[in-house]
């Protein structure tokens, strides 16, 4: 029965996930450290950003709400807004917003079109914001992509300035790229080839996002190249016997998953399979939507918290060639069971939790807490004890990243704990809180004390997340 | 004509001095009534949770969590024991809110928190019921409410043997989580091999 209650939830999850991906207009930001999404607001017809949202993985950022005035600190300015004013006092200076200020239960909006012009007064980088595609480049960065067609073979080689990890969808006579995380830019429009198979290409930014699609009069198939710098699209080998070749960092997975990432609008369910897919480290910012978290100061909510360390984990990950996504970009409610189910279809290499607290100091990881009377691996796992068979390499990845803080003379303390998703999870995973610096509840925003802590939790992972040979694939390698 | 005058103004002075005693008479009540509203639950937040001892005693351990080191911590203390084991079950988990609920506590609890009952499950189970203050007051945060979790589930086995499956309910109800993290929609396993550390 109670398996029953988990299937529906599931299901339920999966519809509202597709559900608000479309619904939801997603803008993303991109740095040289970084890159996410926040999701536009509707107001009166008028497009509006959550201020917090955006700059809260910029740097460290405070924010408090005073009738109605909303009154910013980030890094070392100060800034006021008011509520349906459309004067604002940035930094110091009174700029003008394009329609007024918005205060959305105690959220922060700011009109789309004067964000630049905010941002513009608190960062000190260059911006570039690519309207309507709604992406924003600070700082410069931006990978470019050029494309080279090579009649003989045929195929279609993609090379890249940066590395990249794009989600890869196909349909009968369609191959679909879509970069979320990379601020990959090239000329729009389609360039058609002189060929049956691969017919043409085209590039198109919107909604936060590129995408690259190829048309094709057969299957294709993508093979990551040089470190993620290239991608080279060649027709599926008529002998159906092999495997698609293996990435160059990472193994292959055996069974094609979806991307589990709740935000992205790419590769919508019951499309044909991914014809590349990487495994990936799944990071669960804590709480989100109705569900705050602890009140970790009377500004400071737990959740906001999760997805800026979130989002800085991904961005240690990735610096260290590991895949990881997020299981929310934005403020969004998710339930233990959509937590767990979104990162079991994912098949991870690992699952983070990532939570905050205010006792004590450091940082602390956990691992799932199952009772003795739990089955242990089996032939059928239930929901509640999926962990179990994966416990002993989720003490193991706990052990790797506290050693991890240790040698960085960060306090550290690991326990077993009852906290879901944990035990549903069905893959490698730890619950990792993070503590203010010196009691300060301000330094959980502070962008150096993120970034050394998620080094450290990164260099843990990479430490104990070396591929585990796949019966039957690893061959290729 | 003029004596009855004369008696009519003493009688006003009289009556005036009347209405003015009733008046304060009735505000020194309303006082007392006030005070006497404010004066039980004054006394239920600062009151140690544990009974005076009379009668039979008994030495028990407690596990104390300690919000300082994230630890547990094996600590004794004398408790009344009633014949009941329910009822010295809900003794012993009293005796160690008292310490949380105290002064100098190494992990604060909301004032006002109580365990309403405690029913020992044979073979192996024990179910603690705990009041709305104790959840709805609890701290947010995975190690805070792990550390009040597991020293009670420890506090229950290391004084009656066999009990080993712990569930906290609260006003009778099953919970999601404590206040956000710790889940208490599960059993907490006393018997697990990997256990929430203790200090040495
Ligand atoms: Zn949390």
């Amino acid at each position: 029965m109670k398996s029953c209650r988990h299937a529906v939830a599931i299901v339920v999850a999966i519809v509202a996930l597709v559900a608000t991906a479309a619904d939801d207009q997603r803008f993303s930001i991109y740095t040289p450290h970084t890159s996410y999404s926040v999701t536009l607001v509707d107001r009166d017809g008028r497009q509006y950003v959550p201020l917090f949202e955006v700059l809260a993985p910029l740097g460290s950022t405070a924010a408090h709400q005073d009738g109605d005035k909303w009154k910013l600190k980030f890094n070392n300015t100060e800034s006021e807004f008011k509520s349906g004013k459309n004067k604002a006092k940035v930094n110091r200076k009174n700029i003008d917003l394009s329609a007024p200020f918005v205060i959305d239960n105690g959220r922060a909006l700011v009109p789309l079109r004067s964000l630049v012009s905010v941002l513009a007064r608190l960062v000190p980088d260059s911006l570039e914001q690519r309207e309507p595609a709604h992406r924003l480049f600070i700082g410069g960065v931006i990978t470019e992509l050029k494309t080279e067609f090579q009649s003989a073979g045929p195929k279609l080689v993609l090379r890249f300035s940066a590395p990249v990890n794009p989600s890869i969808s196909t349909e009968p006579g369609r191959l679909r790229m879509v970069f979320t995380r990379e601020p990959v830019i090239a000329a729009a429009g389609t360039q058609a080839f002189d060929d049956k198979t691969i017919r043409a290409a085209s590039f198109s930014e919107h909604d936060g996002i590129a995408e690259l699609t190829i048309n094709s009069g057969a299957p294709l198939l993508a093979t990551f190249g040089e470190q993620n710098r290239t991608i080279t699209i060649a027709p599926v080998p008529q002998v159906r016997a092999q495997a698609p070749p293996p990435a160059a960092t990472t193994p292959p997975v055996p069974a094609p998953a979806p991307t589990p990432e709740a935000a992205s609008p790419s590769a919508p369910q019951g499309r044909a399979p991914a014809t590349h897919v990487r495994a990936t480290v799944v990071i669960d910012p804590g709480h989100g939507g109705d569900d705050r978290g602890a009140a970790l100061s009377g500004s400071l909510a737990e959740k906001d918290v999760t997805l800026a360390w979130a989002r800085r984990l991904r961005a240690a990950l990735e610096q260290k060639g590991i895949p990881a996504s997020l299981l929310r970009e934005g403020d969004t409610s998710l339930s233990f069971d959509q937590r767990a189910a979104l990162t079991n279809a994912a098949r991870p290499l690992a699952f983070i939790t990532l939570h905050a607290g205010t006792t004590g100091a450091g940082v602390r990881i956990y691992t799932a807490h199952l009772g003795e009377t739990a089955p242990r691996a089996g032939s059928f796992l239930p929901w509640d004890a999926a962990q179990a068979s994966f416990l002993d390499s989720s003490r193991a990845l706990a052990g790797s990243v506290a050693a991890e803080m240790t040698k960085r003379s960060i306090p550290v303390g690991t326990a077993p704990v009852l906290l879901r998703p944990l035990n549903n999870v069905a893959a490698s995973a730890v619950a990792i809180e993070v503590m203010p610096l010196a009691g300060n509840v301000a330094s959980l925003m502070d962008a150096t004390y993120q970034q050394s802590i998620c080094a450290a939790i990164a260099d843990g992972i990479a430490g104990v997340s070396k591929p585990a040979p796949q019966p039957g694939a690893g061959a290729a390698r | 004509m003029t004596q009855r005058v004369e008696m009519t103004l003493r009688l006003k002075i009289l009556l005036l001095l009347l209405v003015i005693a009733v008046a304060a008479l009735g505000y020194y009540a309303l006082r007392l009534k006030r005070q006497a509203e404010r004066l039980p639950t004054g006394v239920m937040d600062t009151r140690p949770i544990a009974p005076p001892i009379s009668g039979p005693t008994e030495r028990v351990t407690l596990y104390v969590a300690n919000d300082s080191d994230g630890m547990l911590h094996r600590q004794d203390a004398i408790i009344a024991v009633p014949g009941d084991p329910n009822e010295r079950a809900r003794q012993l988990l009293r005796a160690l809110l008292s310490i949380y609920l105290g002064k100098r506590s190494p992990h604060p609890l909301g004032s006002g928190a109580d365990v309403k009952y405690v029913f020992l499950v044979k073979p192996n189970m024990a179910i603690v019921d705990t009041n709305a203050a104790f959840a709805d007051t609890h701290r947010s945060g995975i190690l805070v409410e792990q550390l009040t979790v597991a020293s009670i589930a420890r506090t229950l086995a290391a004084n009656f043997p066999g009990t080993i499956r712990v569930k906290i309910l609260v006003e009778g109800k099953e919970r999601e989580t404590l206040a956000g993290h710790a889940d208490l929609s599960d059993f907490y396993d006393t018997a697990a091999g990997d256990q929430f550390p203790v200090a040495q």
